[in-house]
This record gives structure tokens, sequence and C-alpha cells, in this order.
């Protein structure tokens, strides 16, 4: 059995992190707003990448799993603040929607289907903490499954299997929270 | 908590086989605990579902997010401001195209509220602005005590226009039911209110076509209904309230939850659709919910919903008289609804005092209903198909003619449609551009012989420049995400350039010879660049990268094309072919390239590097750089026509992106634009004097000019009709003819 090294979520340096990958984030989505959508995917694991390099001349942030496990989570946070700010923003009072795009509508759902998101990877991380890091390293952060298997110090085959498990038990939380 | 490990465990188990032993892995888990077995089983029961979840990128996620922002912080703007005689308080709505304020008088003559609808800026094309001077038109000829009056209107000193409205201190009709615990008859008869005032409308010949509870405001005191919004309604033929001629739209604004089907596939709208809408609402005011509220999960699901599913009958004290009416209502079939709100009215009034209802005497209809509700589940099965196995138009066809006679052709075209829209808003792009491409293929009844039209790479065949395909003068090429498009040079028409369902195209650019276009095109993971004719007929290869390399944005040379080629790594640097094709070779060896931009008449060719512009010369080798100031983002350069200045943008941390413009030897860097939006992909007007750029403004972004020192910004994305504001479109290269417009 391989044995996951566990990611520390508490520690001094992850509101520096945070700042770091907020600010970056905007700018990689004003610049999305403008290109295809096909290097949206890219563009997210090079943020990841450009956010370590240039954090990594900083003697605080050397270890590798721990700097990647910190930005994955800041990127949640991120979405999951931002989803949850525009919902209220929108929601206030009775703001009325006089006439809906499809667009914004889609918008709507996708704030509420990100909180769910989040909330869900909560009840995951009581289930199994190494599922859900491996969604944040996914999805949020965007790694490639080699990458996270040398971050978790696993192979390839455990984070595959892991992150089809994982969205297993999200999908199957989502539908009963429903 | 022994359980719940269980589970894990045989989840565990069943996902480590192959999946054809996981019916034994199961069996021999779980043995007889059925229980046990059923618990896995509810898991694996999205192993379907897996593929597409959690895809799309969370990035795209957030510049929606973004871009949302920025529209709710536009609203704020306008607190405090003065508009004709009343100061505006506070945002109370917003809709599509126009923001509602509540406003007071500003002279002090008397206290006075009213809502004041204000079209937003980047609204105010021709088209928009007749909108709303049809919605002041409409209203003025309304006169009911449940209709919100219009006092006035007018156009603010920046030219928006602007409607007076009368304030309606209330709830929505839902709320309102909600909040007071409303009898089922106390609803009906809150409703009849609202048909007696759409009624007033038909008998004017004005269709409202939104009806929803959030335009019935019920005020809190006296219990009266007002109705809302006149601004998707429209004026009918005179003297007609019948079947035709109906309205059609060309936009598609609706509210999803309570569209008609013939608003949601835009096939012409009636007070039919009106009473649609009003079953949608007593519905929900009935059930707390909408139609298919219940179970559906995102809008297309809804759309699809709407177009072929029965919704569930309410029951209950509902069951029989009013489940009929809403029923009716609800038909997927305008005939077969009430013909107008006032028909619906008498019908529920007939309820109310006993007497038997009209919509009971139609039990045809539902023998009609439950035989369309069997063929529901091929058309749905067709849909389906195409989503998960991507099965062939041909196939499709097959199925088409199976369901053909419930559903029709354009039934299926329309699942297709909705169900490439749903992948596309959940960000399976490839997918859902292909599902939507085979529907348009079909809906031109091309579905024969365009199977295997597009690309049939071969990186030997060179494009030979036939003078039957030279376009007579050279138009304006832009993106929308996926396909590239020609702007005609008299700005009158498009041309969609690209039509291969498979691949995902842009940056396109002019080839040198004036006659080709050269664009990258991603076909699964693969990128390449490819050359065209004008009419998208003769598509051929360019360059052809190792695997898993992708090449990106052409530039067009005297002597060939420059491109970025990007390793899996992520490395990108430029290379050039030549104009044979015969060789490629690699002109940077940063490995953080982008934005190649040559220097007219000259070897030159300017980029950004680590953040930072170079130029470097193709013949010497020679590299220099501009910039030193790696922390300030650059991108989109263009250098000026005289080969003297590169303009660019540049991103400031904490602020917004901005167009800058400095000399060829990186000296007099200057902020060429003002600083309140996102300006970015400036390119140079013929005679270097304009910057044409894209700009977002207000969520939207759009095409732009100005002059070189930042004055005189006009708005061109409008000129021409068929440039409307849309998502996604921007400059890619702009020409004589962008210039001509202005």
């Amino acid at each position: 059995m391989e044995s996951p090294a566990i990611i520390p979520t508490s520690d001094i340096a992850a509101d520096e992190i945070f700042e770091f990958i907020y600010e970056d984030l905007k700018r990689i989505a004003r610049q999305h707003l403008r290109r295809s959508e096909a290097h949206v995917t890219l563009s997210t694991t090079e943020l990841v990448h450009e956010s370590f390099l240039k954090l990594r001349a900083s003697p605080r942030f050397t270890d590798r799993a721990h700097f990647f496990g910190s930005a994955a989570r800041a990127m949640r946070q991120v979405l999951v603040d931002f989803a949850r700010k525009l919902r209220s923003e929108k929601r206030g009072g009775f703001y009325r929607r006089i006439s809906l795009t499809g667009v914004e509508a889609a918008l709507e759902v996708q704030l509420d289907e990100m909180i769910a998101l989040d909330a869900a990877l909560e009840q995951l991380s009581a289930i199994d903490p190494r599922l859900t890091q491996i969604v944040e390293l996914r999805f949020f952060a965007g790694l490639p499954e080699q990458e996270i298997a040398d971050i978790l110090g696993v192979t390839t085959r455990t984070v595959a299997r892991g992150w089809l498990k994982a969205r297993l038990i999200l999908l199957r939380t989502l539908e009963t929270s429903k | 908590m022994e359980r719940s490990r269980q589970i894990d465990e045989v989840l565990d188990a069943a996902l480590a086989c192959e999946p054809a032993d996981r019916a034994a892995v199961l069996d021999a888990c779980c043995g007889d605990n059925i229980e046990l077995r059923r618990e896995v089983e509810r898991y694996l029961d999205h192993l379907g579902a897996v593929e597409g979840f959690l895809a799309a990128p969370p990035a795209a996620l957030a510049a929606r997010y973004v871009a949302e922002a920025q529209e709710i912080a536009g609203g704020h703007r306008y607190i405090g401001r003065r508009i004709g005689n009343y100061r505006l308080v506070r945002q109370i709505g917003r809709g599509g195209m126009s923001r509602v304020f509540l406003a007071e008088r500003a002279d002090g003559q008397f206290a006075q509220q009213v809502a004041i609808k204000l079209l937003r800026p980047g609204f105010d094309s021709d088209v928009d602005v007749e909108r709303f001077r049809d919605e002041r038109q409409i209203l003025a000829t309304l006169s009911h005590p449940h209709i919100a009056r219009l006092h006035d209107g007018g156009v603010t000193h920046e030219g928006l226009p602007y409607l007076v409205l009368e304030y309606v201190e209330g709830e929505p009709i839902d709320v309102y039911c909600a909040a007071r615990g409303l009898s089922a008859r106390a609803r009906l008869e809150l409703l009849l209110h609202v048909a007696d005032a759409v009624q007033y409308a038909h008998d004017r010949s004005i269709v409202h076509r939104d009806l929803k509870p959030s335009n019935i405001l019920v005020s809190a005191g006296e219990g009266s209904v007002k109705l809302l919004d006149f601004g998707l309604a429209r004026m009918l033929e005179a003297g007609v309230t019948g079947e035709a001629p109906p309205t059609r739209t060309g936009h598609r604004w609706m509210t999803p939850e309570y569209a008609a089907p013939e608003q949601i596939r835009d096939s012409g709208m009636t007070p039919r659709t009106d009473v649609y809408q009003l079953g949608a609402v007593l519905y929900e005011l009935l059930s707390g919910h909408t139609p298919f509220g219940d179970r559906i999960g995102t809008l297309y699901e809804l759309e699809l919903a709407a177009l072929t599913e029965e919704p569930t009958p309410l029951g209950g004290a509902c069951r029989g008289d009013v489940d009929a009416i809403i029923l009716k209502a609800l038909s997927k079939r305008p005939e077969e609804r009430y013909a107008t709100a006032g028909e619906l009215a008498a019908d529920l009034r007939r309820h109310l005092a006993g007497h038997p209802v009209v919509a009971r005497r139609r039990t045809p209809i539902y023998r009609a209903r439950r035989f369309a509700r069997r063929h529901r589940s091929q058309l749905v099965a067709a849909a389906l198909g195409a989503l998960v196995v991507g099965v062939s138009v041909t196939t499709l066809a097959a199925e088409r003619r199976r369901a053909g006679r419930v559903a029709g052709r354009a039934a299926i075209v329309q699942t297709m449609e909705l169900a490439g829209r749903g992948r596309v808003e959940r960000g399976e792009l490839e997918a859902g551009f292909a599902l939507l491409q085979r529907a348009l293929v079909m809906r031109r009844g091309e579905a024969d012989g365009a199977a295997g039209r597009g690309a049939s790479p071969s990186a030997s065949a060179r494009p030979v420049p036939s003078p039957a395909h030279a376009p007579t003068q050279r138009g304006m090429l832009f993106t929308r995400p996926g396909d590239v498009f020609l702007m005609h040079p008299d700005g009158t028409h498009e041309t969609r350039i690209t039509h291969s369902p498979e691949s995902w195209n842009d940056h396109a650019a002019w080839a040198s010879d004036g006659m080709h276009i050269l664009l990258s095109r991603a076909v699964g993971g693969d990128r390449a660049i490819f050359v065209t004719s004008v009419d998208g007929s003769e598509m051929v290869q360019l360059t052809a990268p190792p695997p898993g390399w992708k090449d990106e944005v052409p530039v067009p040379l005297d002597d060939g094309v420059a491109f970025v080629r990007t390793s899996p790594a992520g490395h990108a640097d430029i290379y050039d072919v030549a104009a044979d094709g015969s060789t490629i070779s690699r002109l940077t060896t940063e490995g953080r390239v982008h934005d190649p931009a040559p220097v007219p008449g000259s070897q030159l060719l300017a980029y950004v590097s680590d953040g930072d512009i170079r130029v470097l010369n193709r013949h010497t080798g020679e590299r220099r750089r501009l910039t030193n100031s790696p922390t300030q983002y650059k991108a989109g350069l263009a250098v000026s026509p005289d080969g003297t200045q590169i303009a660019f943008t540049r991103i400031d941390p904490g602020r917004l992106e901005q167009i800058f413009v400095m000399d060829l030897d990186g000296t007099h860097v200057r902020r060429v634009s003002r600083g309140d939006f996102y300006d970015f992909l400036p390119r140079w007007s013929p005679d270097g004097t304009r910057l044409a750029f894209t700009s977002l403004r207000d969520g939207t972004s759009g095409v732009y000019t100005m002059r070189v020192d930042g004055r005189d910004v006009v708005d061109v994305s409008r000129t021409p009709a068929s440039l409307a504001m849309r998502p996604g479109v921007s400059v890619l290269h702009v020409t004589e003819t962008l210039w001509a417009w202005r």
C-alpha cells in the first residue's frame, strides 16, 4: 500500500498564496474573455506553474506538494467566494429579472452548482480527504494525473481511480442534496 | 459507520476491475446482501455522467464571474444621477438590454416615486432603440387598472433612451401568495385579474410574451395586481388575435422557465403564447414550482423538457378541472390551447362557479398526448445517441424517419441544438459545437452531402492561388467561438469560412497574397495552421506539428508564414514556414513567446517574451529587448503600417487592461485608452492615424476605434448590422473597409 503525503491545509503562508492566485486568476479570466476557450485548460495549468515558478524563489515555498495543495485550495476558495458574492448580489431583495438571455440564466445555474459542489467537497473530505485533494488538484488547479501522482507520492493509476471514485461520490452527493 | 465502510470497499473493488467483470465482482462482494449492492449501484449509476462532470475548466467560470461582477458594478454607477426631473435612487431590476431604477422627483416640486427604465449602454443600436420605442408606443396605448402606467419618456444627454413608469410597490405574485398562505381559490382569483389585463392587451393586438411572477406585482396594501414590463411585447397585425401572422423575434429573448415551445424554437408567437405563460404562472402558484422546475437542473434540460415533456398534473385538490385547464393552457401545440387570455379566464370562472369547464371536453387531445409521449423516448434517444456515441448524420436521419411521424425533422434538429447548446454551456465545447454544426447541416437540408465536408489534411498538397476564388475586395475577419467569419466590405453581410463540425478554428488572418486566409485549427487536442480559400472550399494543412505539439497564431509574412508552436510542456516559440511549405525554421528559443507581429517592409518581427516586448531580425537572428517590466503583462502587439510604432495591450497588476503605443526603439511609451474599460487587441488603420480595438463594456465585448492619441472613440461593431454585440467577437484583422464604414 502506498502511504500518501497529506497536504497541510492550514498554514501561515496560505493567505499569501491566496492573494497571489486571486490576482492572477482575475488576469487569466480577463484574458480568457478575448481568447478561444480551447486555451483555457492550458491557461489554468500555466497559471499554477507560473505562480509556482515565481514563488519558488521565496524560501517559504520550496515544498512543491505544499505549494500546489495550497494553490488548488486557493483557487477553489476564490471561485466559491465569487459565486456566493455574485449570487447574493443577483438575488438581493426583489431584484427583478426583466428578461433573461439563456446565457444569464445559465450563469445563475452555474453559481448554484459551484456552491453545491463546494458543500459536496466538504462532505467528501469527511469520507476521504485524499479524494478531495485529487479533485482540487485536478479540477481547480488543472494539473495532469502524472503530476498529481508525483505530488501525492502515489501511482498515476491510484490518481485515476481516485478521480473517478471522487466524481461518482460527488455526483451521488449532489443528487441526494438536490 | 460499518456500513459506509462496506460500501466503500465494494465500490473500490468494482472500480478496480474491468467493466465487463463488474457484475461478477458485485455478486462476489455482496452475496445476497441486496441492500448493499443497491447502495453501491447508486454510485455506479453515475458512471455515464462522469465524463462531462468537472470537465469545464474553472477559468472559464471565473471569466464569466468577472464579467458578471463588472455588470453589477456598472449599475451602481448610476445611483444619484439625474434623469429628466428625477434622481435615481437605487436599481430595482435588470434585464437583457435595460436596467430599472427607483427614482424620485429631483426638483422638490412634490414627492413622487417612479420607476425609470434605462437602456444599457452597449444596447443602443438601431434595433435596440427601435424596440425601446416600440415598448413606449405599446405602453402609450394601454390604460388599465392592472397594467403599470407609462408617465413619460426621453433621452439622456448621452443619448440613451429611457421610460418613466408607474412605480409599483409590491411583491411578485408568487411571493405574495406564499407569504400569506393564500388558498388555491384566492390564487386563482388573483390570476383572473392578470388574465383580464392580458386580454385587454390582446384586444389591442398586443402580445406580452414575458409573463412571469416577477413581472406581476401585488401591492401589499390593497392586494391589487399590476402587470409590468412590456419590453418583449409585440404589436400584431391590426385586428389579428388569432393564428396568423405570427410574430418572429429573430432574438431569443425570453425567460426560459416560462417560455412556450414556440418561443424556444422562435417559430412565431400569438396570443396563445401568453396563454401558455399564464398557464405556467398558474402552475407555479399552485404547486410552488414551474412546470418542469422540480426535476430539471440545467437550462438546456429545461428547454428540452418544454419541447418534449408533458407537465406532471398537480393532482390533489387540483385534480379534474384545474389540472385540465392548466394542461390545456400548457399544450405544446398552440392551436390546442385557449385562443386568448379571455378564454382561459372564462374557463377559470366556470370552474369557480361550479360549472363544467371547456378544458375537460377534449379527450382526443389526451389520446394524442399519450401518443406523443410514447414517441418522445425515440426522440430523446436520437439526441442522446448523438451526445454519447457521436452517431453519424445518416444514423440520425434514420432515427428521424422513425420518429418523424410525430416529431418531424424540425424537432430532431431542435433537440440536437438544445443538447449542443447545453454542452457548450457546460464547457464541453467541441462536442457541443459538433452537435450544433450537425443540426445546422440538417437545417439546411444537406444531411446527405455534408458528412464528408471539412478538411482532409494533406501536408503535401499546397494551395494554388486561383483567380476564380479571388475576392474583389478584402473584408474583415473575425471569430465567434469555434469558427471564422468574414464581414464583407460593404458591412452588410457575413460569410462563414469554416464549417467543419469536428474542429475549432480561430486566429484567422489574410495571407499576403490577399486571396487566402490563414487560420489555426484544432481537431481533438491537435492544432495546426491551415490555409483556405475565401469560400472555405480549399482547406489545406500548412504545418504538421510533432505529436502533442500545437501550432497557433499564424502571421503572414511577405515570404512565408510565421507561427507560434507550443510544446506539450507549454514552451512556446516562433517558427516560420516558407511560402512553398518546404522549410520550417525556429526563430526564437526563449520558450515563453507569444504574439508575433511583423514590421512592415522589413525583416523585423516584434513579439512578447516573458512579459516583455522584443524584436528580432529574421535574417540575422539578432534580438533586442524593447521593454523591461516583466510584471506588466503585455499582449496583442500590432505594428503601425509605416513600421515606426507598436501598439499593444498592457496589464498592470490590479488594473484594467489598457492599450499603449510606443516607438519601435522602445521609447515614448504612452497610454492611449482612457482607463475605464478593458481595452485590448489594438489594430492599426491603413493610414496609421487610428486604432481599432476590442473593448469589454458593460459585460459585452465590442469593436471600437479611436485616434492614436486616444480621442474620438467610435463604436463600430454595430455599424454593420450583422456584427452586432455577440459574445466572443474580436477584431482579428482590420482592413480599409472597416475604416470606410466610419
